[in-house]
């Protein structure tokens, strides 16, 4: 909840959902950067400033916004992440985990709250980790 | 018993000498000490006598001549010595002998009679063992020896004043005596005194009267003792031993006389028993002389050879045989002087000339004469030329139906390809040759009421075929045999009782054969023949070939019958199974191929030279779900086949020539007889390719709805709580709050509707781990409490129990349960969940007070979009698909749910598994 101004990328191919998470973001007093596809957000991610978080959906078309987080991770980036999702395939919790411990997986549909609770519980960890090093 | 008396004797003489013990030398007896060479010969003779009774051969019969011939030499010497023809004194080499005691002349001598009673053996000389007359000699010997000493007349134990050597001894006399004994009694029934143990009347007199001689001495010897000892005269005492001798010879002579006089009337009536026998024996008995020449015949005898008794006994062997015979005869005679019985066929010559064939039972009787048992076995030598006779018709009979059998094996060998017709057409075909008969035929069936079942028949034109009708019926003339079980046959027809009816047109049958064919004492058909050609009726000669023929046909027919109806079965079976869409393969209990379809041999492997491991040439290329070859045993078929359980598999696949994989469904089932036993198994294979493929495009829609609804669901959850707070008034704070409610509501909705569709497409899986159900129950109480703050819920458990699940899962039946109960329950009363060990389970129930269920809900309550009257009337939200997925997990889980509701109570209650041991 006491998080804000943080720096955040969303990728969503869906435009409504794309908006509606931004503006969420937004009201919590975070500024929002917009992706549509697995590839723009990897473009974004190269050609902008460091992000504090990325909010991505997996089914994108071209690249999965999975896929395009497995690649960044490759890279060595290691930005928080919220995977947010509306598929229950059995092995997305394990793909989601595989990004690492600063990354978490928000079931669609959410709302504020889950959203907040998610952001904290990323950050703090992201925090903590920050001080361990 | 001798020898070690002997021995005893000898060796306690030998320790006397040795430890120079003058009292031990002579045995404490008077006279002369036992010389220690006479010791030796007795510890000699002893061994020798000891090894005796096993003397035949080897090593026995060495150590006792050895022995013998060492006791020879010893007495030889003795004797020498004492001659004055050597110096060589045998006792003087032993030492501690100061006092020349020699063995003395007459013992030596017994012993060298002794020890050639041994060297000699068991050889006979003239009927007598030699060895016994030696044995003889030595007791006599000994015997006189002995009387001297008892009687006190010195020159009999042969210390005579004019000779300078001491007698034999006493111990000397004895052992002697006992050596002497044992050597007849060690092999006594064929030692010279047999006689003594025969059973026979001289064995009864020898007996009584040794017996007499052996006691007379002593006896005699005492009384003459009482002068001796002044007791009374010397004349006193040979009166009463001569009173003694008459009284105990007239004793023996009586008694003896008694039994023997006995004995001989025994004799006498057994002989008269045994001629009363021979006389009246039905067989002649001959006894003829060592010359051949007759001293004796029966009755029977005289019959036999038609002379007269007298005329009998003046001729000979020869004179009543068949001169061929002659030779034979004395061929005969060699062989019974070896001892043989000879059992002969002979001819024998009567009075008239002619001869009667006897069997002659001959032996040679000891005294010399022949015996000549006759039977006369001309009746025996009639029957068994007519049995030969019989044989040889059976023989040709056999032959020839053999020879007919082969035609109609041939025949029935060639089933399917032909049929009973065929088969029905051989055999009254064959049945026709045997007789001559013109016409023959073969029908099955017995009942009159309908046509027979087979009908077949040879010889008839068209015309006489239609004549008879397309359908005959055992009836009449035509069921007589088949209804009395019997062959039966007529010259006429026209005298059958009812042949009147018969239809005109008829072929001129005269005469009529028929025999019924049977299978196991029952009547199946009938074999007809009719007009035989070389006779005017058939005999009885054609009936018994015909029934033989009948009976040795009827199972080939039933055969032939049951291949027909089991290939008919067989085929229809196998036109069903191919027709099946299904593959279908049934084996044996041996794992071969018996049926298999079409639609099955199209998944198969065409590979032309490779079998199974069973030697199938079909190939089957099984993979698992991981497309892994499944290993031969674990197909289903062999493991139905193994166990006897039915397999079902629906994770399998074919791979296809192409390289496709085909998914399949198996299911197999063992194949029992009567008995229950396992013959085999079966195995439907279904194609499911189209199938899974319409599973995997409705679970992809489910997924796209699902996943498609959810976006809308997002956007009007986060915009609501936007919405809720940037809005102070309370109203349409309170509507914004509906707004979300229903979002999540929707949600729940769209998650129950992915979970039922699933379950309904068997794709509900679980991934269970050993977790602790009080703590799941515990986390569903809390949650319960979130949105429900107001919530009786009471927990009645163990600190933990462990349960074999997916958290999430029961976590989710649980919370729907417990949703259900706070929903439906009489609000303000508390929610029961108990958690039980129910071994080998865990039983959760979660009950509520409240309105309770109607057996008809409770029956449907689990079903899919089920809602009980209480939720429809009181419009609690919900699309009935809770219990149906609650059931749907815990059975995921191999637990069971089921509800119970009384005394005002509702109670859900499911087992989920224990984690297993290991």
């Amino acid at each position: 909840m006491g998080t804000s101004g943080l720096r955040v990328l969303v990728a969503d191919d869906d435009p409504d959902v794309l908006h509606d998470v931004s503006c969420a973001f937004e009201s919590m007093g975070h500024h929002v950067c917009g992706a549509t596809s697995g590839d723009e957000l990897i473009t974004r991610l190269g050609d902008e400033e460091p992000f504090d978080l990325i909010v991505t959906d997996i089914s994108m078309p071209w690249m999965s916004g999975l896929q395009a987080m497995h690649s960044s991770r490759y890279a060595g980036l290691q930005t928080p992440v919220i995977v947010m999702t509306a598929l229950r395939d059995a092995e997305i919790p394990d793909q989601v985990e595989a990004l690492g411990r600063n990354a978490l997986l928000l079931r669609k549909p959410f709302g504020m709250i889950e959203l907040e609770n998610a952001v904290d519980v990323l950050m703090l960890a992201d925090q903590e980790r920050r001080l361990a090093r | 018993m001798a020898a070690i008396f002997s021995a005893a004797v000898a060796l306690i003489i030998l320790v006397g000498w040795f430890a120079e013990v003058p009292g031990l030398t002579s045995l404490g007896a008077f006279g002369p000490p036992m010389a220690a060479s006479t010791a030796f010969m007795t510890l000699l003779t002893c061994v020798a006598l000891w090894s005796r009774p096993a003397s035949v051969a080897g090593r026995s019969r060495w150590i006792v001549n050895s022995c013998a011939l060492a006791v020879s030499a010893i007495a030889v010497l003795a004797l020498v010595y004492k001659a004055g023809g050597t110096e060589v004194d045998l006792d003087r080499m032993v030492p501690h002998i100061s006092k020349p005691w020699h063995a003395a002349p007459q013992t030596a001598f017994a012993f060298l009679l002794l020890a050639s009673a041994m060297l000699s053996g068991n050889r006979r000389f003239r009927g007598v063992r030699p060895g016994d007359l030696f044995a003889l000699g030595a007791l006599a010997i000994a015997t006189v020896a002995l009387i001297g000493y008892v009687f006190d007349v010195p020159v009999l134990y042969g210390k005579a004043p004019e000779l300078p050597h001491v007698g034999m001894s006493v111990p000397a006399a004895f052992v002697v005596l006992a050596l002497g004994l044992g050597y007849l009694v060690s092999d006594i029934e064929h030692s010279l005194v047999a006689i003594l143990v025969a059973a026979d009347a001289g064995g009864v007199a020898a007996r009584r009267l040794f017996a007499g001689a052996i006691a007379f001495p002593p006896g005699a010897a005492l009384l003459l003792l009482g002068p001796r000892l002044g007791w009374y005269s010397y004349s006193f005492g040979e009166a009463t031993v001569l009173l003694l001798a008459i009284a105990e010879g007239s004793i023996l002579i009586m008694s003896t006389a008694t039994r023997l006089s006995r004995a001989d009337r025994a004799l006498r009536a057994s002989e008269a028993h045994v001629r009363l026998l021979v006389d009246q024996a039905s067989d002649p008995i001959f006894i003829a002389d060592s010359d051949a020449r007759f001293i004796d015949v029966n009755d029977a005898a005289c019959t036999l050879t038609g002379l007269t008794r007298d005329a009998l006994l003046e001729k000979r062997i020869f004179d009543i045989v068949s001169p061929e015979d002659v030779p034979r005869l004395e061929d005969a005679r060699a062989r019974l002087r070896a001892g043989a019985s000879v059992v002969e066929e002979r001819s024998m010559r009567r009075i008239d000339g002619t001869y009667v064939p006897v069997e002659i039972n001959a032996k040679i009787l000891p005294d010399g004469r022949w015996q000549a048992i006759a039977r006369d076995i001309t009746e025996r030598k009639r029957n068994d030329a007519a049995l030969a006779r019989a044989a040889e018709t059976e023989r040709s009979l056999r032959a020839e139906l053999e020879a007919l059998m082969a035609a109609v094996s041939h025949t029935i060998g060639e089933l399917p390809h032909s049929d009973v017709e065929a088969v029905l057409r051989t055999i009254a075909e064959q049945a026709r040759i045997l007789t001559s008969a013109k016409y023959a035929a073969a029908a099955i069936g017995t009942d009159p009421n309908k046509p027979f079942d087979r009908w077949v028949d040879i010889g008839m034109s068209d015309a006489e075929r239609a004549a008879i009708g397309p359908h005959p019926r055992p009836v009449g003339v035509l069921g007589h045999a088949a209804q009395t079980g019997t062959a039966f046959w007529i010259s006429s027809i026209a005298e059958y009782p009812d042949a009147g009816g018969r239809p005109p047109g008829l072929p001129p049958f005269s005469n009529l054969l028929a025999v019924p064919i049977k299978h196991r004492d029952r009547v199946i058909g009938t074999l007809y023949l009719a007009d035989k050609q070389n006779a005017s009726e058939f005999s009885e000669n054609d009936a018994r070939i015909v029934t033989r023929l009948a009976d040795r046909v009827a199972a080939a027919l039933e055969t032939a019958t049951l291949y027909a109806d089991e290939g008919r079965l067989r085929a229809w079976l196998q036109t069903i199974i191919d027709q099946l869409p299904d593959g279908v393969i049934v084996i044996d209990e041996h794992a071969q191929v018996k049926a298999m379809n079409r639609a099955v041999r199209e998944m198969s492997l065409p590979h032309a030279n490779e079998t199974d491991p069973w030697g199938n040439p079909t190939v089957f290329d099984v993979r698992d779900s991981e497309q892994r070859p499944v290993p031969a045993d674990d197909l289903p078929i062999i493991h139905a086949l193994r166990t006897g359980e039915t397999v079902r598999r629906g994770d399998l696949f074919l791979g296809q020539a192409d390289g496709r994989m085909l998914p399949i469904e198996a299911v197999a089932g063992p194949v029992r007889d009567d008995l229950g036993r396992i013959t085999g198994a079966v195995v439907v294979v279904t194609d499911v390719s189209e199938r899974r493929e319409t599973e995997r495009l409705r679970e992809e829609w489910i997924a796209v709805v699902a996943h498609d609804l959810r976006q809308p669901l997002n956007t009007i959850l986060l915009w609501a709580d936007r919405l809720a707070s940037l809005v102070k008034d309370e109203k349409p704070r309170a509507a914004i709050e509906r707004v979300r409610r229903g979002a999540w509501r929707l949600n729940r909705m769209i998650h129950d509707l992915l979970d039922a569709a699933r379950l309904q497409a068997n794709q509900l899986s679980v991934e269970p781990r050993a977790v602790d159900a009080v703590a799941i129950a515990r986390a569903t109480i809390d949650n319960a409490h979130l949105t429900n703050p107001e919530a009786q819920i009471r927990l009645t458990a163990a600190e933990h129990e462990l349960v074999w699940a997916d958290e999430d899962r029961i976590q989710q039946v649980l919370a729907n349960l417990l949703s259900n109960a706070l929903k439906y329950g009489t609000p303000a009363t508390p929610v029961q969940i108990e958690i039980k060990n129910r071994e080998p389970m865990v039983e959760i129930s979660v009950i509520n007070e409240g309105p309770e269920l109607s057996a008809e809900d409770r029956e449907r309550l689990f079903s899919r979009f089920s809602r009980t009257a209480q939720a429809r009337s009181a419009k609690i939200p919900g699309i009935g698909l809770g219990l149906y997925i609650c059931k749907g997990l815990v059975e995921a889980h191999g637990g069971a749910i089921r509800v119970e509701s009384g005394n005002g109570t509702v109670a859900f209650r499911f087992t989920l598994p224990r984690p297993p041991e290991d």
